[in-house]
């Protein structure tokens, strides 16, 4: 399998980039490394699996610039079916506009899924998250996850959702409100974790739409242990919910 | 002018009652203060001399240094050293060295400041002098990411202009890059030779003026070096106060300034805590005082037993050392001091946040950005985890690729005594989320307890 990361040099906060190691650990795979004076390995080919991960507002800039030659190929990549995934504040860079609501700044994006981010530097959301996946071909568990984030996303109505919500706060912060969105197999979700190392059953169903083979993953055992407990400890009732 | 002084009676009246009844750390008056008066602090009179140590890590040892120096200088200091280091922290400071009419009566003020805050408050404080210790990766609820930080800190600086100097961390390419509009006084140090292990997740990876890549001609510890920019003239800076060479063993240090290298007395083996005590120089040097005597002084410090504290028993020591759950690089610069530390050694790790019945259950993205992989170490003996995420400290150590024989993962807190080897190691540390002090110590003393029941036996 090909996996290219998207520029790894910034775009790793909050150690997202563990989601890979995990997803990939026992596949055989060529890992690409995409930083970002390179052209991306998906411009000439098509990797298996593209990922990037959560970055600084200045980093979504840079992404966005870097990108943007190559926006016509992502699209159609996303419709050729191409598994992608963008976590934390990722999926900001491929939606029409981020914009800074304290210094009144509009920044265009990629402009690939329609959809604006509205982001405010002096309010952080942090909380909790449980829901549901709906995905074909991936056994339907519960998602537990985390959000932190300075933005609020608003996305067309039109697209399917990646996550359904039992609990916490999905599509612009609302509580309840679907989370994320998927186009054929891109997936978008502003869940941290990370995501794929807290869900091993997602991890594990969305790696065996790709490989021929019983997709295996790294301590499954000691994961799914972990995964429990905190399904359990998100479904608490009176469990608090945001920070 | 009447809101300020209803706000400063009040607070001095609350104050009052405090002080008889023995509690002095009480923010509750600073708050009081802010409520009735938004902008008390900038109406309150300022001593002479205010400081304000602000940073990631570092913030608390170094101002801890600086007012016992001026302490002992016979100044009168008011020194925020109960931890409230926000708006109502500083005002309870600073109230203290006013009298009921707003006429200052102490020598100075030394604000430990959250750098998150500062531009909000330290714009209306005006401090004469601001030292950023650095800004490294720290807990992502609050902070989000470093770029946040800066940001919030460059903002204060451009706030004040001219009226503050900036005491800055030359080795840091993210805060050497601060307060480009005021006097800015720059430390650093040398090549030590540390060979610093490389962090899973980088503070900074380009440049700040360029986007260029950043590199290093040599690096002490995470991302903190000397740096340069391969595409532009961003680097390291020159420095006033540059450590020339260090035997960290020995504790000791040479610091170049002007024309002199002088010898300064180290408070402990690690090169986090050079840095504090170099931070420290700086600005007793910038306020003229003698190199003798603040080397006289440093020669009688120690690290505070806040942090750490050592027992031995039967040719054993065991430490309590803090750790700082959440923040990465505090957590990351641990762990790579407990590998670098050469002594044969078991680990224990207590680094649970709070939790309670309606309290949302710890992220966990800081354990992904921590590096684990530093205690896989062949001097680490055993790996003890305590706690209720003892799970997830599990899996994160087993992705380090650390043995699973090497690591005992409990729930229960109180079964870590059972243990911790007796014999074939030299220390035992107990590694401590920062908040939970007393719980470490009472840990660490029943492990040794427990050692001793052994021996009698």
């Amino acid at each position: 399998m090909n996996v290219e990361i998207l520029f790894p040099e910034v775009a790793n906060l909050y150690g997202e980039l563990s989601n890979i190691r995990f997803m990939f650990g026992k596949t055989n795979h060529r890992l690409i490394n995409t930083h970002l004076e390179d052209i991306p390995a998906f411009a000439e080919s098509a990797p298996d699996f593209i990922y990037m991960g959560a970055m600084s507002e200045n980093a979504q800039e840079l992404a966005i610039n870097r990108l943007l030659p190559y926006k016509n190929r992502l699209k159609e990549l996303i419709n050729q079916g191409t598994f992608i995934l963008l976590t934390g504040n990722a999926g900001d860079v491929f939606l029409n506009e981020i914009v800074d609501k304290e210094n009144n700044i509009k920044l265009n994006g990629l402009g690939i899924v329609d959809g604006i981010t509205e982001r405010r530097m002096m309010k952080r959301h942090n909380s909790l998250y449980l829901g549901n996946t709906d995905m074909e071909g991936i056994e339907k568990k519960k998602i537990v996850a985390f959000k932190s984030q300075f933005t609020r996303t608003a996305y067309s109505d039109s697209y399917s959702p990646l996550f359904t919500t039992i609990r916490g706060y999905g599509r612009g912060l609302k509580p309840g409100s679907d989370e994320g969105v998927r186009i054929n197999n891109l997936m978008i979700t502003e869940l941290l974790g990370p995501l794929l190392i807290l869900n091993p059953f997602f991890t594990e169903g969305v790696l065996g739409c790709m490989v021929e083979c019983e997709p295996k993953l790294p301590y499954f055992d000691v994961a799914v242990d972990v995964y429990n407990k905190r399904v359990e400890e998100f479904s608490q009732p009176d469990r608090g919910f945001t920070y | 002018m009447l809101r300020f002084f209803v706000a400063l009676w009040a607070a001095k009246l609350v104050m009052f009652i405090n002080k008889l009844r023995g509690n002095l750390r009480d923010d509750w008056p600073g708050l009081l203060a802010f409520k009735i008066c938004p902008r008390f602090l900038a109406y309150i009179k300022k001593p002479k001399l205010v400081i304000t140590v602000t940073g990631t890590n570092g913030k608390t040892t170094t101002s801890n240094l600086i007012n016992d120096f001026l302490c002992e200088q016979g100044l009168s200091v008011s020194h925020n050293d109960w931890g409230a280091n926000l708006y109502a922290g500083f005002a309870l400071n600073l109230m203290r060295t006013v009298n009921i009419f707003n006429k200052t009566k102490m020598d100075a003020s030394i604000l430990e400041a959250d750098e998150l805050t500062l531009d909000q408050t330290m714009t209306m404080i005006e401090p004469n002098y601001i030292v950023v210790t650095n800004i490294c990766k720290d807990s992502l609820r609050r902070n989000g990411h470093p770029e946040n930080i800066f940001n919030h800190v460059n903002k204060t600086f451009e706030n004040l202009g001219n009226k503050t100097v900036a005491i800055l961390n030359g080795n840091d390419p993210i805060s050497s890059n601060l307060a480009k509009g005021s006097k800015r006084v720059y430390y650093s140090i040398n090549d030590l030779k540390l060979n610093p292990n490389e962090n899973i997740v980088r503070d900074i990876s380009i440049c700040p003026i360029c986007e260029g890549e950043i590199k290093y001609n040599y690096r002490h510890y995470r991302h903190i070096g000397d740096f340069f920019c391969d595409t532009c003239s961003y680097k390291t800076p020159e420095s006033k106060y540059f450590v020339n060479s260090a035997d960290l063993n020995g504790r000791t240090m040479v610091v170049h300034e002007g024309d002199e290298y002088t010898e300064y007395p180290l408070i402990s083996d690690n090169i986090f805590n050079a840095f504090n005590v170099l931070s420290c120089i700086a600005i007793l040097r910038e306020l003229k005082y003698e190199k003798n005597e603040i080397a006289d002084f440093l020669a009688r410090q120690k690290v505070t037993e806040f942090r750490e504290t050592i027992v031995e028993f039967n040719g054993i020591k065991y430490y309590t050392f803090g750790a700082k759950s959440q923040n990465v690089s505090a957590a990351s610069t641990v762990f790579e001091y407990m590998a670098k530390e050469p002594s044969k050694k078991d680990v224990v790790l207590l680094l649970d946040e709070l939790y309670d019945r309606n309290h949302p259950p710890e992220t966990v993205t800081w354990l992904y950005e921590t590096d684990y992989e530093f205690l896989n170490s062949p001097n680490i003996n055993k790996i003890i985890v305590g706690g209720r995420m003892f799970l997830n400290h599990k899996l994160r150590m087993l992705l380090a690729g650390i043995d699973s024989d090497k690591m005992i993962c409990l729930e229960d807190e109180d079964e870590i005594v059972n243990y911790v080897s007796t014999e074939g190691i030299e220390k035992v540390y107990v590694l401590f989320e920062i908040d939970y002090v007393t719980k470490a110590r009472k840990m660490r003393d029943k492990i040794v307890e427990k050692a001793k029941e052994k021996v009698s036996r």
